[in-house]
């Protein structure tokens, strides 16, 4: 909530100081006062010192009149004096009773990006200030860091602002300058619609729905709000699986491939992962586990052989040298197969990608031809309806070159490019994960070849040491599978710990998919429905008592979607449309309209500041008994939330008359900037 | 066994064929248009239509572009295609009034009418119709002046 307890304006020149001041209460308060004699000053003073002007237009311009800028004068004849120095302090009040006083300078002061607060006393006690707080406004990042004043003002007004979307698909606060034209009319534009009007400047999109469903704090926007936050968690987590998942298959093609980690998290994963390592032995694929128990046997029976000397050892070693070497010619037989292999599915891959970005392109430009249909005869006989603009024969062949050929419609031609896209897309996938294999297999092979090298070399190194020397091929064995037991351990321990992460990603990920899930669909609760329908009444039933006559009250309804007003009329068969309202109203029950519409939604909704700001209500001319039934339900709400600023320049008997002792009435005559003494 | 004389008969129906997107007439009169739009007092000679129209056909020519832009005459390897499904496309813009005949640079060239102005800008008001065609138009269309032109054609003689 917030409140105006009091303004002064302060416009100092050379020789004195002109001044107002304006005490405010709760309930209604009416400027009452001649034309051009400061009251839009006075209320538009309240909307400098608060740092929201631009919520009128997106201008930086001060939108106080010259008698605050550049020139004053006490009365309409006297001589103009220069203005040197100039601000503007307002107190403010909010629900927790806390009471601040706030100045912003115009002239000759500090720089009007800066707005001052104090802490009590009341404007109207004076007396020294205490606890000084200099804020920025306007500036980047007001409205979001610390000492921005409009961080300050959502937080002394008690709002914590949603996050909404922007036209460029960023995000930002709902910012004030939103929100405070459907609590601020202003005299020269406020009065020309319903809602708002609201700034445009500050990008967001539908604002009109999203100030609406911030102030009457409607579910609907809360709902929008967290599903939109789980999609943004679910694409990060995905990311984080993505990248952690890669860095485990770079370490796996080390030693072989990963099986069982899907592209993206699953539920299955999150409950149970499971996690294979697979290693090429004699060309089959085998699970790790296999490989190092056997590799473990191998060693523990090799450790068991008593060492044989050399002499001894040679025959059986002559026989093992054929078999390495034949083994050595058949893996790199089999090696240039498989590189052979490898090539030509990466040939395959190649012309799989080449063809699907030919078809995205074709399908592009396909779409493209479709959506130019909707130009119709803007695009010529030829292309619009197919014939030829000059012999008037069918065109149906397109631009083929084959006159027999009849070409497809488009709709079937988009589908069947669709269609070969998905096909594509398949086959690109397969020939992806085939390349892949090829040089898992291919590495294997490798690995293989290079031991059954290593393994020749020592085979003749060990047949020409002397013949009482040990045997050096168990030893070199043994050393071989431990080197590859040790890789084989690495591996293993990286990927526990990765699949445990995983895990986790994959667990968060299932929680958000539960949550997003069970989030309702982006509709009206209830609950918003009754809020909803609960204003309209109140706006009908006030708009009935101030001489609303366009339309039966009972006529005008709100849109579900934002809020504005609709007009229920019956169009030519007779059928109930809903209109829009803006040609449908005459003039002054717009301005009705909006009295009825600005005061309900102060009484009902739930995230209101408690305060409402006309400036001039008496427009187009209306009934004077019009302007008063709508001064009178402003006086008649005692709520001690509730503010009500209305100026006028109806006569002030009259005023009195309508308010009756209910209203602070403040009233002057001439100008309401007058030398001080 | 019996042979039957009067075989069963058979019938054939054709197909549609699928249309390769730039063989849309509705698509590639546009392009034309954008072509003739981007240019420079909305007209361009034949020859450079022919140009763009490889340009943007083939993105591999694209870059080209670039180079007849930016680069010194006489360095442009570009033996451009001359289309057949163009020239049609092109009656048909003439046929619908969208175009008119005209010469600039001593070259027979294309300006658009006033009927083909407004579908320009129904064109490049419309955002997300033709945007990569929009953009590399956008960029050499006004830029290629026919003495460019004139480069282009005289390099792709040499090469020959």
């Amino acid at each position: 909530m917030i409140h105006i307890s009091h303004l002064r304006l302060r416009s100092i020149t050379a020789n004195r100081i002109y001044g107002a001041d304006m005490p405010f209460k709760a309930g209604l308060n009416v400027i009452q006062a001649g034309n051009t004699s400061g009251k839009s000053t006075s209320l538009q003073a309240i909307i400098y010192a608060l740092g929201l002007e631009r919520s009128l237009g997106p201008q930086l311009d001060v939108p106080l009149p010259y008698a605050m800028r550049e020139r004053i004068h006490p009365r309409k004849d006297d001589e103009y004096e220069l203005v040197i120095e100039s601000y503007v302090e307002i107190e403010i009040r909010n629900a927790t009773g806390q009471s601040i006083i706030v100045r912003r300078d115009i002239v000759g002061g500090k720089d009007r990006k800066l707005i001052q607060t104090w802490a009590g006393p009341g404007l109207a006690s004076g007396g020294a200030r205490s606890n000084p707080r200099d804020f920025y406004a306007l500036d980047r990042g007001s409205a979001q860091a610390e000492d921005g004043f409009y961080t300050f003002l959502a937080g002394f007004i008690g709002w914590s602002l949603p996050k909404v979307p922007r036209f460029d698909g960023t995000e930002s606060p709902l910012y004030l300058e939103a929100i405070f034209p459907m609590l601020f009319v202003e005299q020269k534009r406020g009065w020309s619609t319903i809602q708002g009007p609201f700034p445009t400047f500050l990008k967001i999109q539908d604002v009109a729905r999203r100030v609406m469903e911030f102030l009457l704090d409607l579910d609907v926007g809360k709902i929008r709000r967290r599903r939109t936050e789980l999609r943004n968690a679910t694409s990060a987590e995905l990311v984080r699986w993505t990248q952690r998942r890669a860095a485990l298959e770079d370490i796996a093609q080390r030693v072989g491939r990963l099986r069982g980690i899907p592209t993206a998290p699953t539920a299955e994963f999150a409950i149970a992962p499971e996690l294979r390592l697979e290693i090429l032995r004699d060309g089959e694929w085998i699970a790790i586990d296999e490989a190092v128990r056997a590799a473990k046997a191998r060693v523990a029976e090799l450790e068991e052989t008593p060492i044989e000397d050399t002499e001894a050892a040679v025959p059986e070693m002559l026989e093992r040298l054929e078999v390495v070497r034949t083994d050595i010619d058949r893996l790199s037989a089999q090696l240039e197969a498989l590189r052979s292999e490898a090539n030509l599915e990466e040939q395959e891959q190649r012309a799989l990608r080449a063809r699907l970005e030919s078809l995205q392109q074709d399908l592009k430009r396909n779409e493209d031809a479709l959506k130019l249909r909707r130009l119709g005869s803007d695009l010529g006989q030829a292309a619009g309806e197919h014939v030829c603009p000059t012999c008037h024969q069918d065109v149906s062949s397109e631009l083929l070159p084959a006159v027999e050929a009849v070409g497809m419609g488009l709709e079937e031609n988009i589908s069947f490019v669709k269609s070969q896209i998905e096909l594509y897309k398949v086959g690109l996938d397969s020939a992806n994960e085939r390349v892949k294999d090829c040089y898992a297999r291919f590495r294997a092979r490798d690995d293989e070849l290079r031991e059954a090298q290593s393994e020749l070399r020592s085979l003749r190194q060990a047949i020409l040491q002397p013949s009482k020397a040990p045997s050096r091929i168990v030893i070199e064995e043994i050393v071989r599978l431990q080197a590859f037991l040790e890789r084989a351990m690495s591996f293993e321990e990286a990927a526990i710990i990765a699949s445990e992460e995983l895990q986790a990603i994959a667990q968060v990920w299932s929680r958000l998919q539960e949550e997003l899930k069970g989030t309702p669909p982006d509709n009206l609760t209830n609950n918003d429905s009754a809020k909803i329908y609960a204003l309209q009444d109140a706006i009908q039933r006030r708009i009935q008592a101030y001489g609303f006559r366009s339309f039966q009250p009972s006529e005008i309804i709100l849109s579900l979607e934002n809020q504005r007003p609709l007009a229920l009329t019956r169009d030519e068969e007779g059928d109930v449309v809903e209109k829009e309202i803006t040609f449908e109203v005459s003039a002054s029950d717009g301005i009705r309209l909006k009295w009825a519409y600005y005061l309900s939604l102060l009484q009902l909704a739930r995230n209101h500041a408690g305060l409402v700001v006309y400036d001039e209500p008496g427009q187009q001319e209306i009934d004077a008994s019009s302007l008063y039934a709508f001064l009178k339900d402003g006086a008649r709400d005692k709520s001690p939330g509730r503010q009500i600023i209305i100026s006028t320049s109806e006569p002030l008997p009259a005023v009195k008359a309508a308010v009756g002792d209910e209203a602070n009435v403040i009233n002057f005559d001439g100008f309401i900037l007058q030398p001080l003494r | 066994m019996t042979l039957t004389l009067q075989p069963e008969r058979f019938s054939f129906r054709s197909r549609p064929i699928a249309v390769p997107g730039d063989l849309r007439i509705e698509w590639r009169v546009s392009l034309i248009v954008l072509m003739l739009g981007y240019s420079r007092a909305k007209q361009a000679s034949l020859a450079k239509l022919h140009i763009l129209n490889d340009a943007i056909r083939a993105s591999r020519s694209e870059h080209l572009l670039e180079l007849v832009v930016k680069a010194k005459p006489g360095r442009m390897p570009w033996t451009f295609r001359v289309e057949p499904a163009f020239g049609r496309a092109l009656d048909f813009v003439v046929g619908d009034k969208l175009a008119g005949w005209t010469t600039t640079a001593d070259r027979s060239a294309l300006q658009l009418t006033a009927q083909g102005v407004r579908l320009f800008d129904a064109l490049t008001r419309d955002t997300d119709l033709l945007t990569s065609e929009k953009d590399v138009l956008a960029k050499y269309a006004k830029t290629m002046t026919e003495t460019m032109v004139t480069a282009v054609l005289s390099a792709a003689r040499k090469a020959k």
